[in-house]
């Protein structure tokens, strides 16, 4: 029988950059947002929380939008909620930068910005079609796993029955392992939340989890067809364009046959423009300069 | 198109729906836009009470007193079943004009018209008004309560001791501008005078009645739906409205 490896010889592997990449820069700077989160905490102090994390009334009402960039780095240092950042953390790392390599760092950070965009907005919406929004004011929230979930999803459906170790132990396949890790990070919204946070901002955190991984599956299924569409349009625009410069070549030779048999003064204002349109083609490229 | 005109276009695309959305919600819920402002103000919990106000020099008398005047309130109480929210209060303390509110099924309080400097016990009257309120609907949430006994309790309780007591004025005011009919005052719903009347009645049953008929009384107003016609005529009998318009002739004289 062959051994796991043998029949995955891609999997498991090259998954980890050491390179420097986005990924791994998202991921320090949460480390940073973490040991902040750690002095705060130890002062008692909840500046980081207050100026970094997500509330719907500020965040959309007071149009303080840069909460919706900056609660993901808004952890909290308890052990359930540093538990979840290690494996959340390894999983991001390793999903990232896999997806990272395909689609480039840009991408990659346009992509897990907009997926804090519709944890965030997810949470809104709920918060204001239930009403918390008015009932706790005061609550602010914060953490990764928004995104981290939507690009675990993002990567999972790029093959999604890829064989994969769980818990670096148990071989599943990558879409089972994907679903494992969604439903026990919705266990840990609805469960371990602390006190104060119960039990408007767990319905919160779920919500946001669920919305950054709607949109990640939506992207995952739309995009590909985006492109195309986009392809389609750039190729319909081309040809309308080649069709417009053939058409035109052949009114300049009628127009030419005309001067050179009646004299440029024969030419209607409609024949001038068109050759004056026609003067951009026979125009030679500019010379790139080395300046 | 070039590659990063094109990846630009595809990332706006993604985004249109989430910034449709908030976009929606900011528009259409514009009374949030009010509460955003609080934010930058500080606020002090202690006990499940939550004062979002400017100074704690101003925060922590008045986080004391409220605490102490709904415990007394709660030991007291044998007619109106009166319970704290599970959440606690939430009093926040605006300095823009307006009057202030509580929203039913909500543990906010906002009390608006209160300068940044003025004295704590500036905001009393507004705050043991309003919290009775609440704790009058916390007690029968699924209670249609009639609009002047909500507003006749609350105001009979208003005050910096929230022990229940008749005010001089309102029942003066009352007693000049009274309506044709004690049926009419129960069915008011607002109006110049309403705040005046519904508290004469409240402070006339209390003064009138034991502590048991009005109980009785508040238990049909704490059942769910609206009040059945002549309940009031039916508990307190129906000389009430002789008794009433007596009650507040003596007021107004003085007596």
């Amino acid at each position: 029988m062959p051994t796991w490896d043998e029949i995955t010889p891609y999997t498991e592997r090259s998954t980890f950059s050491r390179n420097a990449s986005v990924t791994n820069a998202l991921f320090g700077v949460h480390v940073i947002a973490l040991a902040a989160a750690a002095v705060f905490h130890f002062t008692q102090s909840k500046v980081l929380l207050a100026a970094c994390g997500f509330h719907t009334v500020p965040a959309v009402f007071g149009l303080e939008a840069w909460r919706f960039v900056t609660y993901p780095f808004a952890h909290r240092f308890d052990p359930a909620s540093l538990a979840a950042f290690v494996v959340l953390g390894w999983l991001f790392i390793r999903a990232g930068n896999e997806l990272e390599r395909e689609w480039g760092g840009a991408r990659m950070l346009g992509f897990v910005t907009a997926l804090a965009l519709y944890g965030g907005a997810s949470q809104a919406a709920w918060d204001v079609f239930t009403g918390s929004a008015e009932k706790t004011p005061a609550i602010m929230m914060g953490g990764f796993s928004a995104p981290v979930l939507g690009v675990l999803l993002a990567n999972t459906l790029r093959n999604p029955r890829r064989p994969a170790l769980f818990m670096m132990l148990i071989p599943m396949r990558s879409l089972a392992v994907f679903w494992l890790v969604f439903a026990s990070a919705l266990l840990y919204g609805v469960f371990a939340v602390a006190e104060e946070l119960k039990p408007v901002a767990m319905a919160g955190a779920v919500v946001a989890m669920v919305g950054a991984v709607a949109a990640a599956w939506t992207y995952s299924r739309l995009d590909p067809r985006l492109d195309r569409f986009l392809e389609w349009l750039d190729t319909r625009r081309a040809r309308a364009k080649f069709l417009e410069e053939f058409e035109l070549r052949a009114q300049v030779d009628v127009l030419l046959e005309k001067i050179q048999r009646s004299g440029l003064t024969a030419l209607t204002r409609q024949e001038r423009k068109t050759l004056r349109r026609a003067s951009g083609l026979y125009k030679p490229p500019a010379r790139p300069t080395h300046e | 198109m070039s590659d990063a005109r094109r990846r630009v276009v595809r990332l706006s695309i993604f985004l249109l729906p989430a910034l449709l959305l908030l976009a929606a919600l900011y528009v259409f819920r514009g009374d949030l836009r009010a509460s955003a402002a609080s934010f930058m103000v500080p606020r002090y919990t202690q006990d499940g009470l939550t004062l979002i106000m400017k100074g704690r020099n101003r925060a922590e008398p008045l986080g004391e007193w409220l605490r102490g005047e709904i415990a007394s309130l709660k030991k007291r109480d044998q007619i109106y079943r009166f319970t704290l929210p599970k959440a606690g209060f939430q009093v926040e303390v605006q300095s823009e004009p307006g009057p202030s509110y509580c929203d039913a099924g909500s543990n906010r309080i906002v009390i608006r018209g209160i300068p940044d400097d003025a004295p704590w016990e500036r905001i009393q009257p507004d705050l043991s008004r309003l919290v009775v309120r609440a704790m009058l609907r916390e007690g029968a949430p699924d209670a249609e309560y009639s609009p002047w006994f909500e507003e006749g309790v609350s105001t009979y309780y208003e005050g910096s001791k929230m022990i229940g007591s008749r005010k001089v004025e309102p029942i003066r005011s009352a007693a000049r501008n009274a309506p044709k009919s004690l049926a009419e005052a129960l069915a008011a719903r607002g109006g110049a005078y309403f705040s005046d009347v519904s508290h004469s009645i409240v402070a006339f049953l209390h003064e009138a009645f034991t502590a048991d008929i009005i109980a009785r009384y508040a238990e049909i107003e704490r059942a769910p739906g609206s009040i059945p016609l002549g309940e009031f005529q039916r508990i307190f009998g129906h000389d009430v409205e002789g008794a009433w318009r007596e009650y507040l002739e003596r007021r107004q004289n003085g007596s």
